[in-house]
């Protein structure tokens, strides 16, 4: 994994997206404006490729909103290095979804 | 709001799904759905492809060929049979008569000549007996036993057209496709008899879990050979390492029903050394006793 895997320019967006703080795959749908069946598809490949990481919302939080639990995603390091070398590969790609640490800045 | 459309079509998506990851992928694809505002049958139709993808992800052509489950094993020689018949016409130059005339029935009845010359030469090489399968108040109910036969059929009726064609599509380039395909029937029907007799009776997949039992240097009425068990818990079977005058041939033990009601394992049962011929013979009973600490060491 890591620097070596070269990801499409779809992949790389919605690992863009993720890192921006777009973190399940509806905000990732609406930020990117993919379909569903490309995002949810993509963001398994990326998840076995080790680049995101997904976890249930607690229970007890979904439960106190009246909603159901969500599964959220994460960028991980080997994601976050594999980012790095796409947005030098897709130069716009910063320009599509600001990161979370630009918005903050 | 109720949104019964996207549900079912969420639903039907998820059969595409691979068995052990579709709860969860269900949940999520719920979830999410609870949150879309708009154009929710669009977003669900997306789920067809992930569930999809991720069966394409988790397809294994190990576990595609693999022949443990019987309908498998069927639907795969089916398969093999109208792809060898393919290979016949295509290669071989195999004409598909419209009606039956003379010189097709009497190639017939000279093929299935050699289908049961087949089955003498194989018996002469090997013994066609399955085994031993007792028919006593722990055996299922005789439809379930029937299937047992049924599968057997299946496969005896099967494989020949595989041979057979594949010999016909061979006999252009290989001369002696005749004798291949004489030879192709032997070794058809060993394997058809060696596959049965490594099944389950009950559930008629493969079995498993091998455990030597016994030593060849106390043979005297004890067993020793190979102690294989139904991963399902139907029973097990042990197959002689050597036939002997009271132990010919392998032997199937169903799984005590009673004792697996009264809360004790099945496959505890299952492995429960099989009980000596000679019932009342001091010995055995002695060699029984030994043969059970064996067996338990090697579980």
């Amino acid at each position: 994994v890591g620097s070596e895997v070269k990801l499409s320019h779809t992949a790389a967006m919605i690992l863009q997206a993720i890192e921006a703080g777009h973190i399940y795959g509806l905000s990732v749908m609406e930020a990117s404006g993919l379909p569903s069946g490309t995002v949810y598809p993509a963001l398994r490949r990326l998840e076995s490729d080790g680049l995101i990481r997904s976890h249930w919302e607690s229970q007890a939080i979904a439960d106190a909103g009246q909603r159901p639990a969500r599964k959220y995603y994460r960028i991980t390091r080997a994601g976050e290095v594999t980012l790095r070398a796409s947005q030098k590969r897709y130069p716009l790609l910063t320009r599509l979804f600001p990161s979370s640490a630009e918005g903050k800045a | 709001m109720p949104r019964r459309v996207p549900t079912a079509i969420l639903r039907s998506a998820a059969l595409l799904a691979p068995a052990p990851a579709r709860a969860e992928w269900l949940a999520e694809w719920t979830a999410e759905l609870w949150y879309v505002e708009r154009d929710a049958t669009a977003f669900c139709l997306g789920s067809f492809r992930d569930a999809l993808s991720l069966r394409m992800r988790s397809f294994s052509l190990r576990r595609a060929v693999s022949l443990d489950s019987p309908l498998r094993c069927l639907l795969l020689l089916s398969a093999l049979a109208a792809s060898a018949l393919v290979w016949a016409v295509v290669c071989g130059d195999l004409l598909l008569p419209s009606q039956p005339d003379a010189e097709s029935k009497q190639f017939g009845i000279i093929l299935f000549w050699m289908y049961l010359e087949s089955f003498l030469v194989l018996l002469t090489l090997n013994p066609l007996g399955l085994g031993e399968y007792p028919a006593n108040r722990d055996a299922p109910s005789l439809p379930i036993r029937l299937r047992r036969w049924v599968f057997l059929a299946g496969k005896i009726v099967l494989f020949p057209p595989i041979v057979f064609f594949a010999a016909v599509a061979l006999a252009p380039v290989f001369p002696a496709a005749a004798w291949a395909l004489f030879v192709g029937l032997i070794a058809g029907l060993r394997w058809v008899f060696a596959d049965q007799r490594r099944r389950c009776p009950v559930c008629l997949h493969f079995l498993s879990h091998p455990v030597a039992i016994g030593s060849p240097a106390h043979t005297l009425f004890q067993q020793h050979g190979t102690k294989v068990g139904c991963a399902r818990g139907h029973g097990s079977l042990f197959v002689p390492s050597a036939p002997t005058s009271w132990c010919a041939a392998q032997s199937w033990q169903y799984v005590d029903r009673m004792r697996g009601g009264n809360g004790e394992p099945r496959a505890a049962a299952a492995v429960e050394p099989t009980a000596p011929r000679k019932d009342g013979d001091s010995k055995a009973a002695a060699l029984k006793a030994r043969h059970g600490g064996q067996a338990a060491a090697l579980r």
